[in-house]
């Protein structure tokens, strides 16, 4: 009998800086291999490291936001290991005390709030690029080491998690609040977060299961489908009566299988040294203050406070906790409109796609303009139809949406003598629903609105309408 | 145009370029004559003839227009290979780095340089500054410049004959248990190796970062300070670099010797030392007391046990340190058509046999149970050794050691005990992170040069100076015939 499958998550994140962990080098996106070098990321002899202290601040700043323990004193350590990207023959991490412990992932779904556990998190520098095939026999390999350097946060889970969805909800909650705070910019497909599972399947028999890796997934989908592929696998070999065994594994996805990479026990022995060159890493209460001073709510509170406040519906409330300046455009835009979620459906569907990604503080529609829109369209002056009508014009022109409207006709205003003369003359041809009406059919009182409305061309307020039919239909009986 | 005087101080030197009665050009020609007289004694790994001299005529014109000159304007100055310099090759006395041309230049190189320095050349190491000897440098076999016969000490040999035999002002060499101060005793030269983070270490080849701490050498000890003051300061490139002024803004000068308490070894601590050793501390010791400082018996952990540790420690960061040197960016690279791990393997087979024992050992330290256990007990050590120095520095004002427990020993068939003991007396101050200088005592009867050696407080090497000039006796290499020398 199997039990529930252990997952545990190592996350490598990089970080928001303009220049690498170590030196001045750029970290921006290039397509020219080693043209963001300088002999201190490409190794040279006679280099030393010189901490970039916004790495720190944001490493710090994502701690914080995931409330974990900062250490006051963290190391700096060398990992060993021999490889053609790794111009030192190491890389500076921090293994024997890490940045902080602890801590947790908030993930918020529309069933709720959990939140994953930590254990820790620490900073460390990437590797360089090895690139395969780039000559037609596919002899060489190139090396690019552009990314050398380059500062990451890795942010390790409990092995806490159960399933491959919900490995994959909490890198994305984690993705989510890292982008939303600006420790990443998280471009996943440029390798901005990577992710390791380790994957487990306890037996009745035999409780502490061996320890699959697997390594370098760095999109969501390849996680889950990652996981549910390993999961198969380990339940085939031990239906077949095979073991399982500790060892690393990579993901092919073109054919939806993990395979083997090296095995747990030829593990190459890092050598983890104290990092001579660098003094150790202090955080300072001030540090913490000011990092804590400027954090801002995050995420999946954003979207409970909107869930909360105007009701709305865990995707919209999500979209909302997402963009920070749809919110900061809401928020302003919200406490002023009598019908919010008509505000919240017309911004997030015809604005937003109007907007056509347009950050929301830059839009000539200003929010005052979209409470105005909305409240000619809850008070019926102007048919929702119509407001998509002006939109496109709106959304450029910075124009007052009532002056516009009735500019261009489209207010719903009508003389109740006219609108009488309408309601007689639909009464008239439409005496058979009438009747129905009569007999007890009230659904057809919609239906005769709705001619009301047609014979109108749209300019009658269907509010007036109601009750003119409704008058008239009365005073018959 | 009369010959200069190639052994004056320093600071005799500087005057002379200073009034006109020497150019800059006119030393820098006699100082590379020199170098080629003197390259016998395999000082040298590259001469850096023609910029040197084109170095020369600007800051003998720049002296012409009267304009002001770096405190070292026209000094030739040699660096010991391990420093990178742009504008020469940098090898580290290693196969692994044959052709290497560094992109950048080290701090120190640059500060000389400001300074008005003439930098004359690079000079024979130990490979990767590993060493005692000179001897396992990959391309040249140093030999000491009083007995030929007898090794120059090491690893920073080249800079120390280079520096006796008058082919440099002085040199810089680097530290990391010794490697300034003992080749220094040996070759009757003056060794600084500032407190750890005096210098800047950004450009020096690392061998064990821990330790590693660029030194001076020079005739006189008075000739330490000028370049002291030129290079100290800290440096961004290097984040374990102090800010402490050189000298205390207190006006202590003249220091008062009767102010100051040595602190004198017991016998049973010097064991090993050589009777002519013994007796020349003993003298020094007398000397002191005779200006007036009170000498106090002290103690400190055994220096065996130090060595032991500092061994141990310094193999693990030498094992780290060279992990780069895998023939895939610059140096010497074999295999070139194998895949990455036989490339590997084959370029790093190219290490001498002094590194390969050396990177052996730290990776044992680091992998094997045992090796751990041994490092956790030199770990533990290193605090002992470094708390009873500072808890020491604190009641006396320096202390008094040899430098080695015997004078230069020969090239050939060395006695592996005494390869092992040349850094017993040495590694303390190393593992304390403490200034710590070797000052010449004349000659033995062999004609030999003797030496002491005085640790001084943390950043105090001001008073360390003060101090070494008082017992200093300086050796004059260019007293005798070349004739007798080669």
């Amino acid at each position: 009998m199997t039990a529930a499958v252990v997952i545990g998550l190592e996350i490598h994140v990089q970080l928001a800086t303009r220049s690498k962990l170590f030196c001045k080098c750029p970290t921006a996106l290039t397509t020219t291999p080693n043209s963001q070098l300088c002999p201190i990321c490409a190794g040279h002899p006679g280099t030393l490291p010189r901490l970039n202290t916004e790495a720190i601040r944001l490493g710090i700043r994502a701690a914080l936001a995931l409330e974990a323990r900062v250490a006051p004193v963290s190391s700096w350590d060398r990992k060993h290991y021999f490889y053609p990207d790794l111009p030192k023959g190491y890389q500076i991490t921090q293994h024997h005390t890490p940045l902080a412990c602890g801590g947790q992932i908030p993930v918020w779904s529309a069933h709720g709030l959990v939140h994953v556990p930590l254990t820790e998190m620490h900073l460390e520098e990437d590797a360089g690029k090895s690139a395969h095939g780039v000559d037609p026999e596919d002899r060489l390999t190139g090396i690019d080491l552009n990314r050398c350097g380059v500062p990451l946060l890795e942010i390790v889970t409990a092995p806490t998690l159960h399933s491959a969805k919900d490995a994959s909800a909490a890198a994305q909650n984690l993705h989510t609040l890292l982008c939303a705070l600006g420790i990443t910019t998280g471009h996943m497909q440029a390798g901005q977060m990577r992710m390791d599972a380790n994957v487990s399947c306890p037996t009745g028999v035999t409780p502490a299961a061996p320890r699959v890796e697997i390594k370098n997934l760095n999109s969501f989908r390849f996680l889950e489908a990652a996981i549910d592929a390993e999961c198969r696998r380990q339940a085939q070999v031990q239906q077949a009566g095979g073991a399982i065994h500790a060892e690393t594994r990579g993901y092919d996805p073109r054919q939806n299988v993990t395979f083997a990479m090296r095995d747990k026990e030829s593990l190459p022995d890092y050598r983890y040294l104290p990092e001579p060159d660098l003094p150790a890493l202090v955080v300072t209460p001030e540090m913490l203050s000011r990092a804590r001073d400027t954090l801002p709510p995050l995420p999946h509170q954003v979207g409970q406070h909107y869930q909360r406040t105007w009701n709305l519906p865990f995707a919209q409330a999500r979209s909302i906790s997402v963009a920070p300046d749809l919110e900061h455009y809401l928020a302003a835009a919200l406490p002023q409109t009598n019908a919010p979620q008509l505000l919240v459906n017309l911004a997030l569907n015809e604005v937003a796609r109007l907007a056509n990604g347009r950050p929301w503080n830059r839009l000539p529609l200003g929010p005052a303009h979209l409470v105005a829109l909305v409240e000619l369209i809850h008070v019926g002056r102007l048919s929702h139809t119509s407001a998509k009508a002006l939109l496109p014009c709106l959304i450029e022109g910075g124009e007052e949406p009532e002056l516009l409207a009735a500019e261009r006709g489209l207010l719903q205003q009508l003389d109740a003598q006219t609108l009488d003369k309408l309601v007689a003359q639909v009464l008239a041809t439409e005496a058979a629903a009438v009747a129905r009406y009569h007999l007890g059919k009230l659904e057809v009182f919609g239906f005769l609105v709705g001619q009301v409305m047609k014979l109108s061309g749209g300019r009658a307020e269907p509010r007036t309408v109601q009750a003119a039919l409704c008058q008239r239909l009365t005073r018959r009986t | 145009m009369p010959s200069p005087n190639l052994t004056a101080p320093l600071t005799t030197l500087a005057q002379a370029l200073h009034t006109g009665a020497l150019t800059a050009h006119e030393l820098t020609e006699a100082t590379l004559q020199q170098i080629q007289a003197t390259q016998p004694y395999e000082a040298y790994l590259y001469v850096n003839r023609a910029p040197a001299l084109a170095w020369a005529q600007q800051c003998d014109a720049t002296r012409a227009r009267g304009a002001m000159t770096g405190c070292l304007a026209g000094l030739p100055i040699a660096l010991k290979d391990n420093l990178v310099t742009q504008e020469m090759p940098t090898t580290c006395g290693s196969r692994l780095l044959a052709g290497y041309q560094a992109p950048y230049d080290a701090t120190v190189v640059t500060r000389l340089r400001d300074a008005g320095a003439v930098l004359v050349g690079k000079t024979a190491l130990d490979e990767f500054a590993m060493g005692s000897t000179s001897q396992s440098c990959a391309t040249s076999a140093p030999k000491n410049p009083w007995d030929a016969a007898r090794v120059p000490g090491g690893s920073s040999g080249g800079s120390a004959i280079a520096v006796a035999t008058g082919a440099a002002a002085a040199a810089l060499g680097s530290d990391t248990g010794g490697s300034v101060r003992q080749p220094a005793a040996f070759c009757g030269v003056v060794g600084l190796k500032p407190t750890y983070g005096r210098l800047s270490r950004f450009g020096l080849v690392a061998f064990a970062s821990s330790f590693d701490q660029v030194g001076i050498l020079s005739r006189y000890v008075a000739d330490v300070e000028p370049v002291l003051l030129a290079l100290a300061g800290p440096d961004p490139c290097d984040t374990t670099t102090h800010a402490a002024p050189v000298f205390s803004p207190s006006p202590s000068f003249p220091l008062h010797l009767a102010d100051c308490r040595i602190g004198v070894l017991p016998e049973a601590w010097l064991q090993g030392v050589e009777p002519e050793l013994q007796q020349t501390l003993e003298r020094t010791r007398e000397e002191l007391a005779a200006h007036g400082a009170t000498c106090v018996p002290v103690t400190l952990p055994p220096p065996r046990e130090a060595l032991t540790a500092y061994q141990a420690l310094s193999a693990v960061e030498a094992m780290s340190n060279l992990a780069r040197y895998d023939g895939l960016r610059y140096g010497c690279a074999k295999a070139l058509t194998q895949p990455f791990d036989a490339r590997v393997s084959q370029t790093r087979a190219e290490f001498g046999n002094e590194a390969k024992c050396r990177l052996l050992w730290g990776s044992f330290l680091l992998t094997d149970p045992a090796g751990h256990e041994l490092l956790c007990r030199a770990r533990a050590v290193w605090r002992q050794v470094h708390d009873a120095y500072r808890t020491l520095l604190a009641e006396v004002t320096l202390v008094l050691l040899p430098v080695t427990p015997s004078v230069a020993f020969p090239r050939l068939d060395t006695p592996p005990d005494t390869l092992a003991n040349a850094d017993l007396f040495t590694v303390g101050a190393s593992l304390a992170g403490l200034p710590a200088i070797s000052v010449p005592r004349g000659l033995n009867a062999q004609g030999l040069p003797l030496a002491v050696q005085l640790v001084g407080r943390t950043f105090d090497e001001a008073t360390l100076l003060r101090v070494a000039q008082h017992v200093e006796q300086p050796c004059h290499w260019s007293e005798r015939s070349a004739a007798e020398l080669l």
